[in-house]
């Protein structure tokens, strides 16, 4: 999967978990972008790109998503692998 | 024997998103009779404001009451989640975090606690929604 086509699926997900239909995401956008990405919401999103995904984040990976770009090169590298 | 996780982690709290704690109280006091109840404290962090509520020999119910900056347990009670964490008190915070981000778990969130006297507090989450809230005894 191309990284672009991560990056709509993951602004769709954004929108339907955060319930923020104005999201557009880049691969710039972090959490401060974002009124409704605090800490919280941030689990419920790794939930959900892991099961949109069909992905299982590590503990690292998670830790070191600074910004939507973080997210799309995990996605990304785990899909390439398998 | 290596002593287990639960031998480090003493349960503190299960904590429960309320609209308003001050309404949320009365049944404990009404009905339950109560009495150790704390008074309401800000949590300017996690933009909340907590009350604890002694509900058993050192066992808390934390009420929690999200204000406007906090979407997501505002979001959570509309949905119907109440009791959303446990909370563990532990003795060495720093090596039993490590152990656990090494087990699968990642940090949602490291912050002082006015709630605690500004101990260190973390939350962590292993992905599944299980929500723990570790306190730094010291």
């Amino acid at each position: 999967m191309e990284k672009n086509e991560i990056l709509a699926r993951l602004n769709a997900l954004f929108i339907r978990e955060l319930d923020n239909k104005d999201i557009v995401l880049t691969e710039a956008t972090n959490a401060g972008d974002i009124k409704e990405w605090d800490s919280l919401a941030h689990v419920l999103l790794i939930v959900a790109i892991e099961k949109d995904f069909k992905i299982k984040f590590t503990s690292s990976e998670i830790m070191r998503m600074k910004n939507i770009g973080d997210v799309i090169s995990s996605i990304h590298g785990r899909l390439t692998k398998s | 024997m290596q002593p287990t996780f639960n031998d480090r982690m003493r349960f503190h709290h299960v904590g429960c998103i309320v609209d308003n704690i001050e309404q949320a109280v009365i049944p404990y006091k009404a009905i339950f009779h109560f009495t150790n109840i704390g008074k309401p404290v800000r949590v300017e962090e996690q933009k909340v404001v907590i009350c604890f509520i002694e509900i058993n020999n050192g066992v808390f119910l934390e009420l929690i009451q999200p204000d406007d900056g906090n979407s997501t347990l505002a979001k959570w009670k509309k949905k119907g989640i109440r009791y959303y964490h446990l909370g563990y008190s532990v003795d060495d915070l720093e090596r039993l975090l490590g152990e656990l981000l090494r087990s699968g778990y990642f940090l949602v969130s490291d912050f002082h606690s006015e709630a605690f006297g500004m101990k260190r507090c973390v939350f962590v989450s292993n992905g599944e929604m299980d929500l723990m809230e570790l306190i730094a005894n010291t």
